[in-house]
Protein backbone atom coordinates (compact mmCIF):
# COMPACT_ATOMS: atom_id res chain seq x y z
CA UNK A 1 0.00 0.00 0.00
CA UNK A 2 1.44 3.22 -0.88
CA UNK A 3 2.07 6.02 1.50
CA UNK A 4 0.10 9.27 0.79
CA UNK A 5 0.72 12.51 2.87
CA UNK A 6 -2.50 15.02 1.34
CA UNK A 7 -1.51 18.43 2.12
CA UNK A 8 -0.09 17.55 5.94
CA UNK A 9 1.15 20.55 7.97
CA UNK A 10 2.47 19.96 11.19
CA UNK A 11 3.26 23.03 13.66
CA UNK A 12 4.83 23.16 16.77
CA UNK A 13 3.10 24.65 19.99
CA UNK A 14 0.31 24.72 17.78
CA UNK A 15 -2.29 27.64 18.88
CA UNK A 16 -0.08 29.35 21.23
CA UNK A 17 2.35 32.43 20.70
CA UNK A 18 5.00 29.78 20.47
CA UNK A 19 3.75 28.40 17.34
CA UNK A 20 6.52 27.19 14.78
CA UNK A 21 6.22 25.57 11.66
CA UNK A 22 7.54 22.04 11.25
CA UNK A 23 6.79 21.71 8.07
CA UNK A 24 3.88 22.72 5.65
CA UNK A 25 1.30 21.61 2.78
CA UNK A 26 3.09 18.53 2.50
CA UNK A 27 1.51 16.34 -0.53
CA UNK A 28 3.22 13.60 -2.04
CA UNK A 29 2.88 9.54 -2.93
CA UNK A 30 5.33 7.23 -1.07
CA UNK A 31 4.88 4.07 -3.85
CA UNK A 32 4.53 0.53 -2.07
CA UNK A 33 8.30 -1.49 -2.12
CA UNK A 34 10.00 1.61 -2.81
CA UNK A 35 13.02 3.41 -1.38
CA UNK A 36 12.99 6.88 -0.45
CA UNK A 37 15.45 9.45 0.82
CA UNK A 38 14.76 12.68 2.34
CA UNK A 39 17.14 15.34 2.36
CA UNK A 40 17.89 18.80 3.56
CA UNK A 41 19.93 20.87 6.09
CA UNK A 42 19.39 20.86 9.73
CA UNK A 43 16.32 22.39 10.79
CA UNK A 44 14.10 21.48 6.83
CA UNK A 45 11.40 19.29 9.16
CA UNK A 46 13.13 16.00 7.95
CA UNK A 47 13.28 14.35 11.83
CA UNK A 48 9.50 16.14 12.10
CA UNK A 49 8.04 14.28 9.05
CA UNK A 50 9.34 10.93 9.87
CA UNK A 51 7.60 11.38 13.49
CA UNK A 52 4.61 11.20 11.60
CA UNK A 53 5.47 7.67 9.99
CA UNK A 54 4.42 5.81 13.04
CA UNK A 55 2.53 8.40 14.82
CA UNK A 56 4.74 9.74 17.49
CA UNK A 57 3.47 12.94 15.87
CA UNK A 58 0.34 13.98 14.70
CA UNK A 59 -0.62 16.13 11.78
CA UNK A 60 -1.82 19.71 12.54
CA UNK A 61 -3.98 20.22 8.89
CA UNK A 62 -4.24 17.90 6.33
CA UNK A 63 -4.02 13.75 6.32
CA UNK A 64 -1.79 10.77 6.21
CA UNK A 65 -2.55 7.66 4.68
CA UNK A 66 -0.09 4.76 5.71
CA UNK A 67 -0.03 0.88 5.97
CA UNK A 68 -4.18 1.08 5.84
CA UNK A 69 -4.55 3.31 8.79
CA UNK A 70 -5.83 7.65 7.92
CA UNK A 71 -4.09 10.04 10.20
CA UNK A 72 -5.44 13.55 10.78
CA UNK A 73 -5.60 16.53 13.43
CA UNK A 74 -8.26 14.12 15.23
CA UNK A 75 -6.66 11.16 14.98
CA UNK A 76 -5.55 9.94 18.52
CA UNK A 77 -1.96 8.41 19.48
CA UNK A 78 -3.57 5.57 21.23
CA UNK A 79 -5.52 4.10 18.07
CA UNK A 80 -1.93 3.76 16.32
CA UNK A 81 -0.39 0.99 18.38
CA UNK A 82 -1.24 -1.19 15.67
CA UNK A 83 0.40 0.91 12.87
CA UNK A 84 3.48 0.87 15.12
CA UNK A 85 4.53 -2.97 14.40
CA UNK A 86 4.01 -2.50 11.25
CA UNK A 87 6.54 1.01 10.96
CA UNK A 88 9.79 0.57 11.82
CA UNK A 89 11.32 3.94 12.99
CA UNK A 90 15.74 2.90 13.22
CA UNK A 91 16.24 6.22 14.95
CA UNK A 92 19.99 8.47 14.91
CA UNK A 93 22.35 6.98 17.08
CA UNK A 94 20.11 3.21 18.31
CA UNK A 95 22.73 1.94 20.60
CA UNK A 96 21.54 4.73 22.89
CA UNK A 97 18.54 3.49 23.06
CA UNK A 98 19.89 0.06 24.65
CA UNK A 99 18.90 -0.37 28.32
CA UNK A 100 18.35 -4.91 29.05
CA UNK A 101 20.99 -6.39 30.63
CA UNK A 102 20.97 -9.06 27.86
CA UNK A 103 21.13 -8.51 24.05
CA UNK A 104 18.61 -11.07 23.84
CA UNK A 105 16.22 -9.26 25.63
CA UNK A 106 16.58 -6.19 24.80
CA UNK A 107 15.67 -7.19 21.24
CA UNK A 108 12.71 -9.66 22.25
CA UNK A 109 10.93 -6.35 24.23
CA UNK A 110 9.22 -5.47 21.12
CA UNK A 111 7.33 -8.57 20.70
CA UNK A 112 6.84 -8.85 24.32
CA UNK A 113 5.14 -5.58 24.46
CA UNK A 114 3.08 -6.89 21.63
CA UNK A 115 1.80 -9.97 23.69
CA UNK A 116 4.18 -12.39 21.58
CA UNK A 117 4.56 -15.26 24.28
CA UNK A 118 8.34 -15.13 26.33
CA UNK A 119 9.56 -18.68 24.48
CA UNK A 120 8.05 -17.37 20.87
CA UNK A 121 9.76 -13.80 21.23
CA UNK A 122 13.42 -15.36 22.33
CA UNK A 123 13.24 -17.36 19.12
CA UNK A 124 12.14 -14.32 17.16
CA UNK A 125 14.98 -12.28 19.15
CA UNK A 126 17.82 -15.18 17.92
CA UNK A 127 16.94 -15.50 14.30
CA UNK A 128 16.96 -11.61 14.21
CA UNK A 129 20.41 -11.45 15.80
CA UNK A 130 21.87 -13.59 13.00
CA UNK A 131 20.08 -11.99 10.33
CA UNK A 132 22.05 -8.38 11.11
CA UNK A 133 24.96 -10.67 11.10
CA UNK A 134 25.93 -10.79 14.71
CA UNK A 135 26.89 -14.59 16.54
CA UNK A 136 24.81 -16.08 18.33
CA UNK A 137 27.47 -16.02 21.24
CA UNK A 138 26.49 -12.80 21.68
CA UNK A 139 22.86 -13.41 23.03
CA UNK A 140 23.74 -13.37 26.52
CA UNK A 141 26.60 -10.92 26.36
CA UNK A 142 25.16 -7.18 28.00
CA UNK A 143 24.70 -4.92 25.33
CA UNK A 144 27.53 -2.49 26.82
CA UNK A 145 30.21 -5.27 26.41
CA UNK A 146 29.51 -4.70 22.83
CA UNK A 147 31.75 -2.53 19.94
CA UNK A 148 29.64 0.86 18.93
CA UNK A 149 29.24 -1.14 15.59
CA UNK A 150 27.77 -4.47 17.29
CA UNK A 151 25.60 -2.05 19.78
CA UNK A 152 24.42 -0.62 16.86
CA UNK A 153 23.46 -4.37 15.10
CA UNK A 154 21.64 -5.23 17.85
CA UNK A 155 19.51 -1.68 18.66
CA UNK A 156 18.61 -2.36 14.74
CA UNK A 157 17.31 -5.95 15.36
CA UNK A 158 14.87 -4.49 17.99
CA UNK A 159 13.44 -3.23 15.15
CA UNK A 160 12.99 -5.35 12.71
CA UNK A 161 12.29 -8.28 15.45
CA UNK A 162 8.78 -6.99 14.84
CA UNK A 163 8.92 -8.03 10.74
CA UNK A 164 7.86 -4.47 10.21
CA UNK A 165 6.37 -3.51 6.44
CA UNK A 166 7.80 0.10 6.23
CA UNK A 167 11.59 0.87 7.42
CA UNK A 168 12.29 3.93 8.41
CA UNK A 169 15.73 5.23 8.81
CA UNK A 170 17.36 8.27 10.20
CA UNK A 171 21.38 8.72 9.70
CA UNK A 172 21.82 4.81 9.91
CA UNK A 173 25.75 4.88 9.42
CA UNK A 174 26.20 7.87 11.42
CA UNK A 175 29.64 7.29 13.30
CA UNK A 176 30.51 4.15 11.58
CA UNK A 177 33.69 3.74 9.75
CA UNK A 178 33.78 3.05 6.24
CA UNK A 179 33.59 -0.67 5.72
CA UNK A 180 31.23 -0.83 8.86
CA UNK A 181 29.21 1.85 7.14
CA UNK A 182 29.42 0.26 3.72
CA UNK A 183 27.86 -2.93 5.06
CA UNK A 184 25.59 -1.19 7.73
CA UNK A 185 23.85 -0.02 3.69
CA UNK A 186 24.39 -3.23 2.50
CA UNK A 187 22.07 -4.90 4.92
CA UNK A 188 19.34 -2.84 4.52
CA UNK A 189 19.49 -3.00 0.85
CA UNK A 190 19.09 -6.52 1.36
CA UNK A 191 16.56 -6.68 3.40
CA UNK A 192 14.60 -3.75 1.15
CA UNK A 193 14.83 -6.55 -1.10
CA UNK A 194 13.99 -9.88 0.51
CA UNK A 195 11.32 -8.49 2.93
CA UNK A 196 10.07 -6.60 0.10
CA UNK A 197 9.97 -3.33 2.40
CA UNK A 198 8.71 0.30 1.64
CA UNK A 199 12.21 2.03 2.81
CA UNK A 200 12.56 5.60 4.01
CA UNK A 201 15.79 7.32 4.52
CA UNK A 202 17.09 10.42 6.06
CA UNK A 203 20.60 10.94 5.22
CA UNK A 204 23.66 13.14 4.91
CA UNK A 205 25.64 10.61 2.55
CA UNK A 206 24.29 12.10 -1.24
CA UNK A 207 26.57 8.46 -2.21
CA UNK A 208 23.70 6.49 -0.34
CA UNK A 209 20.77 8.22 -1.69
CA UNK A 210 22.28 8.43 -4.96
CA UNK A 211 23.43 4.68 -4.76
CA UNK A 212 20.11 3.03 -3.18
CA UNK A 213 16.70 5.29 -3.74
CA UNK A 214 14.49 5.20 -6.35
CA UNK A 215 13.20 8.85 -5.58
CA UNK A 216 14.34 11.79 -3.29
CA UNK A 217 12.29 14.05 -1.03
CA UNK A 218 14.48 17.37 -0.79
CA UNK A 219 12.71 19.79 1.98
CA UNK A 220 14.03 23.02 2.69
CA UNK A 221 12.80 24.68 5.38
CA UNK A 222 9.72 22.51 6.19
CA UNK A 223 8.81 22.74 2.10
CA UNK A 224 9.04 20.30 -0.33
CA UNK A 225 11.13 21.78 -2.82
CA UNK A 226 11.40 18.68 -5.00
CA UNK A 227 10.52 14.94 -5.49
CA UNK A 228 12.11 13.22 -7.91
CA UNK A 229 14.42 10.48 -9.22
CA UNK A 230 18.41 10.76 -7.48
CA UNK A 231 19.68 11.49 -11.43
CA UNK A 232 16.93 14.26 -11.86
CA UNK A 233 17.67 15.72 -8.49
CA UNK A 234 22.04 15.58 -8.93
CA UNK A 235 21.57 16.63 -12.48
CA UNK A 236 19.29 19.96 -12.25
CA UNK A 237 20.21 21.54 -9.11
CA UNK A 238 23.77 22.23 -9.36
CA UNK A 239 23.74 24.81 -6.50
CA UNK A 240 22.79 21.90 -4.52
CA UNK A 241 26.01 21.65 -2.16
CA UNK A 242 25.18 18.20 -0.68
CA UNK A 243 26.08 15.79 -3.73
CA UNK A 244 27.34 12.40 -4.45
CA UNK A 245 31.23 12.77 -4.53
CA UNK A 246 30.67 11.63 -8.26
CA UNK A 247 28.63 13.90 -9.21
CA UNK A 248 31.02 17.11 -7.40
CA UNK A 249 33.55 15.23 -9.50
CA UNK A 250 31.78 15.02 -12.92
CA UNK A 251 31.03 19.08 -12.01
CA UNK A 252 34.51 19.59 -12.06
CA UNK A 253 34.76 18.29 -15.71
CA UNK A 254 31.77 19.71 -16.85
CA UNK A 255 33.27 23.41 -15.52
CA UNK A 256 36.51 22.47 -17.99
CA UNK A 257 34.08 21.91 -20.89
CA UNK A 258 34.32 17.95 -20.51
CA UNK A 259 30.38 16.41 -21.21
CA UNK A 260 28.79 13.17 -20.21
CA UNK A 261 26.00 11.39 -21.63
CA UNK A 262 24.63 11.40 -18.02
CA UNK A 263 25.14 12.70 -14.80
CA UNK A 264 27.29 9.80 -12.72
CA UNK A 265 25.84 8.97 -9.60
CA UNK A 266 28.34 6.05 -8.57
CA UNK A 267 31.90 5.91 -8.57
CA UNK A 268 31.43 2.81 -11.04
CA UNK A 269 29.17 4.69 -13.73
CA UNK A 270 32.10 7.76 -13.84
CA UNK A 271 33.93 4.92 -14.78
CA UNK A 272 31.82 3.33 -17.41
CA UNK A 273 30.38 7.17 -18.53
CA UNK A 274 34.45 7.84 -18.68
CA UNK A 275 35.33 4.78 -21.03
CA UNK A 276 32.53 5.45 -22.94
CA UNK A 277 33.67 9.34 -23.85
CA UNK A 278 37.53 9.19 -23.73
CA UNK A 279 38.25 5.07 -24.25
CA UNK A 280 35.68 4.87 -26.41
CA UNK A 281 36.77 7.35 -29.35
CA UNK A 282 40.15 5.67 -29.28
CA UNK A 283 39.21 2.55 -29.97
CA UNK A 284 36.86 4.45 -33.04
CA UNK B 1 62.67 16.01 17.63
CA UNK B 2 59.63 14.33 19.10
CA UNK B 3 57.10 15.41 21.21
CA UNK B 4 55.42 11.64 21.99
CA UNK B 5 57.22 9.13 22.32
CA UNK B 6 55.24 5.62 23.21
CA UNK B 7 57.25 2.35 23.44
CA UNK B 8 55.90 -1.28 23.53
CA UNK B 9 53.05 0.01 24.86
CA UNK B 10 50.08 -2.58 25.87
CA UNK B 11 46.86 -2.00 27.74
CA UNK B 12 43.82 -4.03 28.46
CA UNK B 13 40.06 -3.50 29.50
CA UNK B 14 39.05 -4.64 33.14
CA UNK B 15 37.46 -8.29 32.22
CA UNK B 16 38.62 -8.25 28.80
CA UNK B 17 40.57 -11.20 27.79
CA UNK B 18 41.91 -9.59 24.59
CA UNK B 19 44.18 -6.53 25.23
CA UNK B 20 43.17 -3.25 23.45
CA UNK B 21 46.67 -2.22 22.80
CA UNK B 22 49.87 -4.78 21.93
CA UNK B 23 53.37 -3.66 21.90
CA UNK B 24 53.01 -0.15 20.28
CA UNK B 25 55.70 1.71 19.80
CA UNK B 26 55.82 5.45 17.57
CA UNK B 27 56.96 8.92 17.74
CA UNK B 28 55.37 11.88 16.80
CA UNK B 29 57.99 14.69 16.00
CA UNK B 30 56.97 18.40 17.02
CA UNK B 31 54.67 20.22 15.22
CA UNK B 32 53.96 17.32 13.12
CA UNK B 33 50.25 16.48 11.86
CA UNK B 34 50.03 12.56 12.87
CA UNK B 35 46.58 10.84 11.66
CA UNK B 36 46.05 7.04 13.02
CA UNK B 37 43.53 5.41 11.02
CA UNK B 38 41.65 2.27 11.82
CA UNK B 39 38.14 0.73 11.81
CA UNK B 40 35.55 0.57 14.85
CA UNK B 41 37.47 -1.17 17.45
CA UNK B 42 40.76 -0.99 15.95
CA UNK B 43 42.24 0.06 19.39
CA UNK B 44 43.14 3.42 18.14
CA UNK B 45 40.71 5.65 20.87
CA UNK B 46 42.06 3.60 23.38
CA UNK B 47 45.39 4.95 22.53
CA UNK B 48 44.17 8.25 21.79
CA UNK B 49 43.58 8.09 25.18
CA UNK B 50 46.32 6.97 26.88
CA UNK B 51 48.80 9.36 24.90
CA UNK B 52 46.19 12.11 26.08
CA UNK B 53 46.87 10.75 29.77
CA UNK B 54 43.41 9.87 30.32
CA UNK B 55 44.61 6.40 31.01
CA UNK B 56 48.16 5.76 32.44
CA UNK B 57 49.89 2.58 30.37
CA UNK B 58 49.89 -0.61 32.06
CA UNK B 59 53.18 -1.90 30.15
CA UNK B 60 55.63 -0.39 28.14
CA UNK B 61 55.80 3.62 28.60
CA UNK B 62 54.17 6.94 27.17
CA UNK B 63 56.47 10.30 26.85
CA UNK B 64 55.59 13.67 26.07
CA UNK B 65 57.69 16.50 25.90
CA UNK B 66 60.38 14.55 27.81
CA UNK B 67 57.91 13.75 30.67
CA UNK B 68 57.36 10.10 31.33
CA UNK B 69 53.35 9.83 31.74
CA UNK B 70 53.00 7.75 34.88
CA UNK B 71 51.10 9.23 38.72
CA UNK B 72 53.72 11.81 39.57
CA UNK B 73 53.66 14.05 35.90
CA UNK B 74 49.81 12.82 35.71
CA UNK B 75 48.71 16.70 36.16
CA UNK B 76 52.01 18.69 34.45
CA UNK B 77 51.06 16.61 30.93
CA UNK B 78 48.02 16.91 31.27
CA UNK B 79 48.06 21.10 31.03
CA UNK B 80 50.48 20.31 27.84
CA UNK B 81 47.43 18.09 26.39
CA UNK B 82 44.40 19.74 24.54
CA UNK B 83 41.69 17.14 23.62
CA UNK B 84 37.98 17.43 20.70
CA UNK B 85 36.32 14.29 21.09
CA UNK B 86 33.65 12.95 18.96
CA UNK B 87 30.54 13.85 20.16
CA UNK B 88 29.93 17.77 20.14
CA UNK B 89 27.28 17.65 22.23
CA UNK B 90 28.69 15.93 24.89
CA UNK B 91 31.78 18.35 25.73
CA UNK B 92 30.26 21.40 25.36
CA UNK B 93 30.27 23.25 29.19
CA UNK B 94 29.22 26.61 28.72
CA UNK B 95 25.87 28.12 28.37
CA UNK B 96 27.36 30.10 26.31
CA UNK B 97 30.09 30.06 23.10
CA UNK B 98 32.03 32.46 25.35
CA UNK B 99 31.43 30.79 28.36
CA UNK B 100 32.52 27.26 27.05
CA UNK B 101 36.25 28.51 25.75
CA UNK B 102 36.51 30.71 29.30
CA UNK B 103 35.88 27.48 31.38
CA UNK B 104 39.27 26.06 30.50
CA UNK B 105 40.93 29.41 31.39
CA UNK B 106 39.62 29.67 34.54
CA UNK B 107 41.80 27.60 36.29
CA UNK B 108 44.55 29.01 34.85
CA UNK B 109 44.73 32.53 36.71
CA UNK B 110 44.25 34.98 33.95
CA UNK B 111 42.73 38.36 34.60
CA UNK B 112 39.87 39.30 33.13
CA UNK B 113 41.41 41.09 30.35
CA UNK B 114 43.71 38.38 29.27
CA UNK B 115 40.74 36.16 29.12
CA UNK B 116 38.69 38.10 27.12
CA UNK B 117 41.75 38.53 24.17
CA UNK B 118 42.51 35.16 24.43
CA UNK B 119 38.32 33.89 24.02
CA UNK B 120 38.79 36.75 20.75
CA UNK B 121 41.65 35.43 19.23
CA UNK B 122 40.79 31.90 19.19
CA UNK B 123 37.46 31.88 18.38
CA UNK B 124 38.79 34.46 15.29
CA UNK B 125 41.32 31.53 14.65
CA UNK B 126 37.98 29.29 14.11
CA UNK B 127 36.03 31.37 12.57
CA UNK B 128 32.94 31.85 15.74
CA UNK B 129 33.66 34.74 17.13
CA UNK B 130 30.34 35.99 15.47
CA UNK B 131 28.93 33.62 17.28
CA UNK B 132 30.13 34.62 20.55
CA UNK B 133 26.97 35.27 23.16
CA UNK B 134 24.86 31.98 20.78
CA UNK B 135 23.86 28.77 23.35
CA UNK B 136 24.97 25.49 22.31
CA UNK B 137 21.28 24.64 20.48
CA UNK B 138 21.46 27.48 18.14
CA UNK B 139 24.78 25.59 16.43
CA UNK B 140 25.51 23.07 14.01
CA UNK B 141 27.99 20.03 15.60
CA UNK B 142 30.41 21.40 13.08
CA UNK B 143 30.17 24.24 14.44
CA UNK B 144 30.06 23.27 18.28
CA UNK B 145 33.16 21.13 17.04
CA UNK B 146 35.32 24.58 16.32
CA UNK B 147 34.15 25.37 19.74
CA UNK B 148 35.52 22.65 21.48
CA UNK B 149 38.60 23.57 19.52
CA UNK B 150 38.87 27.17 20.50
CA UNK B 151 38.75 25.60 23.86
CA UNK B 152 41.01 23.30 23.67
CA UNK B 153 43.57 26.09 21.83
CA UNK B 154 42.90 28.71 24.15
CA UNK B 155 45.33 26.83 26.84
CA UNK B 156 48.10 26.89 24.57
CA UNK B 157 48.56 23.21 24.71
CA UNK B 158 51.66 21.81 22.85
CA UNK B 159 49.53 18.70 21.69
CA UNK B 160 46.29 19.14 20.36
CA UNK B 161 44.44 15.22 19.93
CA UNK B 162 41.51 15.05 18.13
CA UNK B 163 39.44 11.86 18.77
CA UNK B 164 36.72 10.84 15.65
CA UNK B 165 36.19 14.33 15.97
CA UNK B 166 34.41 14.66 12.49
CA UNK B 167 32.83 10.97 12.58
CA UNK B 168 29.60 12.35 13.84
CA UNK B 169 29.19 15.03 11.42
CA UNK B 170 27.53 15.87 8.15
CA UNK B 171 29.81 16.12 5.24
CA UNK B 172 29.91 19.75 5.31
CA UNK B 173 30.78 20.05 8.73
CA UNK B 174 33.59 17.15 8.33
CA UNK B 175 34.94 19.17 5.90
CA UNK B 176 35.00 22.23 7.74
CA UNK B 177 36.80 20.53 10.78
CA UNK B 178 39.61 19.22 8.25
CA UNK B 179 40.41 22.14 6.86
CA UNK B 180 40.49 24.08 10.26
CA UNK B 181 42.65 21.05 11.60
CA UNK B 182 45.14 21.62 8.34
CA UNK B 183 45.39 25.78 8.93
CA UNK B 184 46.18 24.80 12.41
CA UNK B 185 48.84 22.41 11.21
CA UNK B 186 50.17 25.71 8.88
CA UNK B 187 50.22 27.71 11.49
CA UNK B 188 52.31 25.59 13.60
CA UNK B 189 49.97 25.80 16.77
CA UNK B 190 50.54 22.24 18.03
CA UNK B 191 51.74 18.83 17.53
CA UNK B 192 48.58 17.47 16.16
CA UNK B 193 47.63 13.90 16.85
CA UNK B 194 43.86 12.92 14.67
CA UNK B 195 42.43 9.37 15.53
CA UNK B 196 39.98 9.40 12.71
CA UNK B 197 38.17 7.13 9.96
CA UNK B 198 37.88 9.66 6.99
CA UNK B 199 40.97 8.88 4.76
CA UNK B 200 40.83 12.07 3.22
CA UNK B 201 42.02 13.58 6.65
CA UNK B 202 44.69 11.25 6.64
CA UNK B 203 45.62 12.01 2.53
CA UNK B 204 46.80 15.68 4.39
CA UNK B 205 48.57 14.70 7.16
CA UNK B 206 52.17 13.93 7.40
CA UNK B 207 52.26 11.02 8.85
CA UNK B 208 49.85 8.10 8.80
CA UNK B 209 49.74 4.66 11.11
CA UNK B 210 47.24 2.15 10.41
CA UNK B 211 46.06 0.31 13.88
CA UNK B 212 44.35 -3.42 13.57
CA UNK B 213 43.51 -5.65 16.42
CA UNK B 214 45.22 -3.17 19.01
CA UNK B 215 48.77 -3.35 16.60
CA UNK B 216 50.12 -1.47 14.71
CA UNK B 217 50.24 -2.68 10.99
CA UNK B 218 51.36 -0.38 8.64
CA UNK B 219 53.08 2.77 9.03
CA UNK B 220 54.40 5.35 6.45
CA UNK B 221 53.84 8.90 4.55
CA UNK B 222 50.35 9.30 2.89
CA UNK B 223 51.87 8.65 -0.49
CA UNK B 224 53.67 5.11 1.01
CA UNK B 225 50.29 4.41 2.37
CA UNK B 226 48.00 4.56 -0.20
CA UNK B 227 49.88 3.32 -2.80
CA UNK B 228 50.05 -0.10 -0.92
CA UNK B 229 46.51 -1.47 -2.16
CA UNK B 230 46.94 -4.85 0.08
CA UNK B 231 47.55 -2.34 3.28
CA UNK B 232 44.36 -0.73 2.90
CA UNK B 233 42.25 -3.63 1.85
CA UNK B 234 43.77 -6.04 4.60
CA UNK B 235 42.50 -3.58 7.18
CA UNK B 236 39.25 -2.53 6.05
CA UNK B 237 39.85 0.48 4.77
CA UNK B 238 38.69 3.00 1.89
CA UNK B 239 40.98 4.44 -0.16
CA UNK B 240 39.89 8.25 -0.39
CA UNK B 241 37.53 9.00 -3.44
CA UNK B 242 39.81 10.46 -6.00
CA UNK B 243 42.78 7.62 -5.32
CA UNK B 244 39.77 4.78 -5.58
CA UNK B 245 38.33 6.68 -8.84
CA UNK B 246 42.20 6.26 -10.16
CA UNK B 247 42.39 2.83 -9.54
CA UNK B 248 38.47 2.10 -10.96
CA UNK B 249 39.94 4.04 -14.05
CA UNK B 250 42.85 1.78 -14.12
CA UNK B 251 41.79 -1.32 -14.44
CA UNK B 252 38.66 0.46 -16.87
CA UNK B 253 41.88 0.61 -19.57
CA UNK B 254 42.95 4.21 -18.44
CA UNK B 255 46.78 4.82 -18.54
CA UNK B 256 48.33 6.03 -15.30
CA UNK B 257 52.29 7.31 -14.67
CA UNK B 258 51.15 8.94 -11.60
CA UNK B 259 48.54 6.79 -9.57
CA UNK B 260 48.59 9.31 -6.80
CA UNK B 261 47.02 12.49 -8.41
CA UNK B 262 45.13 15.19 -6.34
CA UNK B 263 41.34 15.71 -7.83
CA UNK B 264 42.20 19.19 -9.83
CA UNK B 265 45.26 17.13 -11.36
CA UNK B 266 43.11 14.37 -12.02
CA UNK B 267 40.09 16.80 -13.87
CA UNK B 268 43.38 18.28 -16.38
CA UNK B 269 44.51 14.61 -16.42
CA UNK B 270 41.48 13.52 -17.75
CA UNK B 271 40.46 17.10 -19.93
CA UNK B 272 44.02 16.91 -21.75
CA UNK B 273 43.08 12.79 -22.86
CA UNK B 274 39.76 13.39 -24.10
CA UNK B 275 41.15 16.90 -25.73
CA UNK B 276 43.82 14.59 -27.76
CA UNK B 277 41.81 11.69 -28.08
Amino acid sequence: MDIKFNHVSYYYNANTPLQTVGFKDLDFTIKEHSFTSIIGQTGSGKSTLIQHLNGLLIPSQGEINIAGFKIVPQTKRKSLSKLRSQVGIVFQFPENQLYESTVLKDIAVGPLNFGVPLAKAQKQALATLKLVGLDSDLAQRSPTELSGGQMRRVAIAGILVMKPKILVLDEPTAGLDPYAHEEMMELFWHLHQKWHLTTIMVSHSMDDVAQYSDQVIWLDQGRLIQMASPREIFTNNQQLQMKPQSVAFYQELQAKGLQLLQTPLTIAELVTELKKKILGTTIE
Amino acid sequence: MSLVKVTNLSFTYPNQSHPALKNISLTVPKNSYVTIIGENGSGKSTLARIIGAISLPQNGQVSIDNLLLDKAHLNAIRAKIGMVFQNPDSQFVGSTVEDDVAFGLENHCFSPEEMNEIITKYLKLVGMNDYRFRTPESLSGGQKQRVAIASALAYRPKLLIFDEATSMLDPQGRQEISKLIQNLKLRQLATIISVTHNLSEALVSDYVYILNHGEIQGRGTPTEIFANQELITKNHLKLPFTLELIQQLKKAGFPFENEQLSTTELVQYLWTLNSTT
